[in-house]
């Protein structure tokens, strides 16, 4: 599976469901979406992505339908739900105040202590 | 969570429509990836090859998304089932072999199980019984009953801690008690009635009953099955007289007949209506052994025993108490609120008694304070049932050892399949299957197994449990047990099915993590061979050692009986017929009943083939007895002495084959005109004569009170009332309680001059028994045809009856050594011609070589005993340190054959050995014919 051990242990979700949070997506938008933002750092793979959306689904934070693309080609959108977005809303919360801590830590310079 | 639960029951159901859509969603995934690279410029093909590639395989991702929730494991065991089933549908023969041996060992532990569930852990068929306590008492002093003049019948027994507890109690601490409404729900009483005389349309039977308070079937909380149950009106004084009978007592006595209730019967003379049936399944609370056919209420014991009134004795301890907590007070709270209400009451009962001064000379108040303690009393009065407990637990233990050797013997099989699957399991390693995997199939398969035999154990287990009901005789009551197949008994096979599953299933997939498995690899198939005869043998070695600890065990036991059966009873046990009367229960009383034993005697003498017709107040060889004060002389040192009598006709010694050693007989001369006197045994005369002639001897029977000085010295002793009696004759000593309790001095007394209110006759006959017992019963009949007989069996039952016990222990151990020996031989035999099977090209070189067939015999079969003998050189400390523990913990059961008989232990030895060449010597015989010319090119 490769290239997603660049990516943070359980950020996957997360990312997804931001994904999600700016408008329903199926599931090659979402990766395509991820990689743009990212500037290509990150590279999703499918061998993640669908067990992410099986996880997501089931804990209730997306929900699925089928629906005709902009090429007209049926795919399957998922939306996200109202638990998905409280649930974002925390983890992003979560995320950068760790991240901020991380920084933190990674900056400090032997006369700070 | 309700979510996800619900998620993923759907996803096990409608998996075939998830997958569908799965794949769908993939496919849209990858026809948006291939238009991307289309439009990025690559040709069609190219696009797809590319986007398959960064895919990657669609079945991977499947097993990932299928691997998000616990439905995969599900799935995956569900997987396991059916190859399982299917493996085991590939070999019919070996599944049977596996599912039989497993199911002998399962159900006849199950088949064990019911009895001790029906002993030890059934709870009463009534309302909430875990709500129900029992109350106990609980003194440091165990001369309660002697020294401090409480006195009764008490169902007592020495606990664990030395203290003396038991379950009766006076009619004044059920009254004191009944008022505490702020503890109890309710609160009653019972008390077992030993034998009562119920005549239905003119027909006098023996049916057990007990006395109840107004509220016992309320406080238990039953329904009436048919008509009402007693209740508080019904135990009145003036209350007309009403009767409960049991479900059990209906079926039997009166066909289940609708106008049984309504019925009037006469209960001992007195005429009772039959005002319900109680529900089926209830059948008292009494302990084993004490039925309930009619209960009465306590307020009837002024009609029905008015010769010998318990109620008219306020200091005597004859009731069973049972209370319903109320609701939110504990056990704990409930004993702290009460026991000082009890120990005040205990005492008001013995000041209330008229005869309490009379008891202890120096008529003081009793000083001991028992306290009361609250006990379950979800089974009744289950307090005897205790000492039942370490048997039933011995018993669990030997059958359980069978378990094991199955299980040992199924491990051994499994891993002879397993060693024959290498070539399966080698192909699904390089399928990408993971040991872990592999094992897993392996345990689900060998779950399946115990699974199966678990089912069929329990079946045997039904069809078992009337033979080993009829073995459990022994306990009291043990044959009427309520045992079946329930919850609790499903539980426990459930439960030693599956961890048989495991102990068998274990050792074989544990193995599969050392096999190499590698394709192909020839020479890593014939180490793991090797390495799995290593096995084998060794799981052998443990199979021979287990059964030589249940042989030495059956050994024991066996000779146990055998000892018994064989001991000198010193009278003739074989044609005798015996059957008991109480005639209290027909109005008779201590001046009447003399000439009805004449008339008995008499009668019972001129049926043809009867030779002689004899009676005791206690039958021989029946744990009954009465023990006496012995009194001599002022100042000897050995009055106080404990001596046994027994009450007897003078045709007594006759009857019974009982010789006499000098004097005379007793006499139908030695009427009450005539001076008293008595017949001892030999162990009397060897203990009171001083080497004289006991002819003329006289002595007193009875408690003098203390007299002068420490009351505690025997010299001290007072003489008792009454007249001296003299010693007539000296008969041979005679088994009295039991085979196994050494002959104790004891003396003989007649009828005629120590009157007794219950008989045993004993009927010496020659003939047929068949024709007897109607005779017996006709003639008794026609004396007093509303006097019933009970206890009808011949002299030889009640000897086989007394050594119940052992004979259930040495039935069942030997049963259980032979089970064991047969799994050890099949196990044997198998690991040798499986061994033979193996080296037959090396046997067929050796023989090529000049070997004879007689080298080669010897050589197998000396292989087979070398397997034995580690097994019993490994066996025979543990058997002997079994044996040893057994011995202590059965102290009562066995007889005249120590642990470390070595008898025992040669006959357990040979029978192996002799089992171990039966085994070894078919393969070895098939070794020796190997031809070598075959057996070389079959290599």
């Amino acid at each position: 599976m490769g290239e997603p051990k660049t990516l943070v242990q359980g950020t996957l979700d997360m990312l997804v469901l931001k994904t999600l949070a700016l408008e329903p997506m199926h599931g090659w938008g979402i990766a395509q979406r991820i990689e743009q933002i990212s500037g290509g750092v990150f590279q999703i793979n499918a061998g993640s992505l669908f067990p992410a959306f099986r996880r997501l689904e089931r804990d209730g934070l997306v929900r699925a339908e089928w629906r005709a693309t902009e090429n007209n080609r049926r795919a399957k959108y998922y939306t996200l739900t109202e638990t998905g977005r409280r649930q974002l809303r925390a983890e992003t919360r979560d995320w950068e105040s760790q991240a901020a801590a991380i920084t933190r830590i990674l900056r400090t310079s032997p006369g700070e202590i | 969570m309700f979510a996800k639960l619900r998620g993923a029951v759907r996803a096990l159901l409608n998996r075939r429509e998830i997958d569908a859509d799965l794949d769908a969603e993939m496919r849209a995934y990858l026809e948006c990836a291939i238009e991307a690279n289309v439009n990025r410029g690559m040709s069609p093909d190219e696009a797809e090859r590319s986007a398959r590639a960064e895919f990657g395989s669609a079945a991977a991702v499947k097993e990932y998304v299928r691997d998000v929730g616990w439905e995969r494991l599900v799935d995956s065991v569900c997987a396991d089932l059916r190859f399982a089933a299917r493996a085991m549908r590939r070999n019919p023969g070996f599944t049977a072999i596996v599912v039989f041996t497993l199911a002998l060992g399962i159900g006849a532990n199950t088949a064990l199980f019911t009895i001790v569930d029906a002993v030890l852990f059934k709870p009463l068929a009534v309302r909430n019984p875990h709500e129900l306590v029992l109350m106990v008492f609980d003194s440091q002093d165990s001369r309660i009953s002697l020294a401090s003049g409480y006195d009764g019948s008490a169902t007592s027994d020495h606990s664990p801690t030395g203290n003396l507890e038991g379950t009766s109690f006076p009619y004044i601490t059920y009254e004191r008690l009944r008022a505490r409404t702020d503890t109890f729900a309710n609160v009653f009483a019972f008390a077992p009635i030993e034998q009562l005389n119920v005549i239905v349309d003119g027909n006098a039977e023996v049916a057990s009953g007990q006395y109840v308070t107004g509220d016992y079937y309320a406080g238990f909380g039953i329904v009436p099955y048919r008509g009402r149950l007693l209740t508080s009106v019904d135990d009145a004084p003036d209350a007309s007289p009403a009767a409960v009978i049991t479900w059990r007592y209906w079926q039997r006595r009166f066909d289940g007949a609708s106008d049984a209730v309504g019925k009037v019967v006469t209960v001992n003379g007195v005429r009772f209506t039959i005002v319900g049936v109680s529900p089926p399944g209830f059948n008292g609370a009494l302990e084993l052994g004490e039925g309930a056919d009619v209960t009465i209420p306590v307020q009837a014991d002024r009609l029905v025993q008015p010769a010998n009134l318990s109620l008219g004795k306020p200091a005597l301890w004859w009731l069973r108490m049972m209370a319903r907590l109320q609701p939110g007070v504990t056990r704990r709270q409930a004993e702290a609120r009460i026991d000082p209400i009890y120990q005040q009451s205990i005492v008001d009962a013995w000041k209330a008694d008229p005869d309490s001064g009379k008891r202890v000379a120096s008529a003081r108040v009793p000083t001991a304070t028992p306290h009361l303690v609250l006990t379950s009393g979800a089974q009744g009065d289950e307090f005897a049932r205790r000492r039942y407990r370490r048997p039933l637990g011995l018993l669990m233990g030997v059958v359980g050892l069978v378990l094991l050797i199955a299980c040992i013997n199924v491990a051994n099989l499994l891993l002879a399949r397993n060693a024959a699957r290498q070539q399966e399991f080698a192909t699904r390693t390089a399928l990408g299957a993971s040991r872990w995997r592999i094992a897993r199939q392996l345990l689900v398969e060998s779950m399946v197994l115990a699974a199966i035999a678990g089912v069929i154990g329990a079946l045997v287990a039904v069809w078992t449990k009337d033979l080993l009901l009829q073995w459990s005789a022994w306990i009291r009551g043990g044959i009427a047990l309520e045992a079946g197949v329930n919850g609790r008994v499903l539980g426990f096979t459930m439960l030693i099915s599956a961890l048989t599953g495991i102990l068998f299933g274990l050792a074989p997939a544990m193995r599969i993590g050392t096999l190499r498995l590698a394709p192909g690899a020839r020479g890593a198939v014939g180490h793991a061979d090797a390495s799995r005869l290593r096995l084998g043998r060794l799981l052998i070695v443990m199979q021979v050692a287990v059964s030589l600890v249940l042989l030495v065990s059956a050994a024991l036991f066996m000779r146990t009986l055998r000892n018994l059966r064989t001991v000198e009873t010193g009278f003739d046990t074989t044609n005798v017929l015996l059957f008991r009367i109480n005639p209290q229960t027909n109005a008779y009383t201590s001046a009447t009943v003399g000439p009805l034993y004449e008339r008995l005697i008499d009668r019972l003498g001129r049926i043809p083939g009867v030779k002689g017709v004899a009676l005791s107040r206690h039958p021989l060889l029946s744990f009954s007895h009465r023990v006496e004060t012995l009194w001599i002389a002022p100042g000897d040192a050995r009055n106080g002495d404990r001596i046994e009598i027994n009450i007897v006709s003078p045709g007594f010694f006759d009857t019974m084959g009982i010789r006499t050693v000098t004097g005379r007989k007793l006499l139908p001369s030695d009427t009450d005109h005539a001076p008293s006197v008595v017949v001892i045994n030999e162990a009397f005369a060897r203990m009171y004569s001083n080497g004289v002639t006991p002819l003329g001897q006289q002595f007193l029977l009875g408690r003098g009170g203390e007299g002068t000085g420490n009351p505690n010295r025997p010299e001290n002793m007072a003489r008792p009332a009454g007249n001296p009696l003299e010693v007539v004759g000296v008969v041979a000593d005679a088994k009295y309680t039991d085979l196994r309790t050494r002959v104790k001095p004891t003396i003989y007394q007649s009828y005629q001059q120590s009157p007794t209110l219950q008989a045993n006759f004993e009927v010496r006959f020659a003939g047929p028994i068949a024709s007897l017992a109607p005779a017996v019963r006709a003639a008794v009949q026609q004396v007093d045809p509303h006097l019933p007989i009970f206890d009808l069996r011949t002299q030889a039952e009640q000897s086989e009856l007394s050594v119940g016990e052992e004979r259930m222990f040495a039935n069942l151990s030997s049963a259980m050594g032979i089970i064991a020996l047969v799994l050890a031989s099949v196990g044997l035999y198998g690991i040798m011609s499986y061994n033979v099977r193996r080296r037959t090209a090396e046997i067929g070189v050796r023989m090529a070589l000049g070997a004879g067939r007689r080298d080669v015999l010897t050589m197998i079969v000396r292989d087979a005993m070398a397997i034995v003998l580690v097994g019993l050189a490994i066996g025979i400390p543990i058997a002997l340190a079994t044996a040893k523990a057994v011995s202590t913990t059965l102290e009562d059961v066995v007889f005249g054959v120590a642990p470390t008989d070595p008898m025992n232990f040669a006959l357990a030895v040979v029978t192996l050995m002799g089992v171990a060449v039966c085994a070894g010597y078919v393969p070895a015989l098939r070794a020796a014919r190997t031809d070598p010319m075959i057996a070389l090119r079959c290599e």
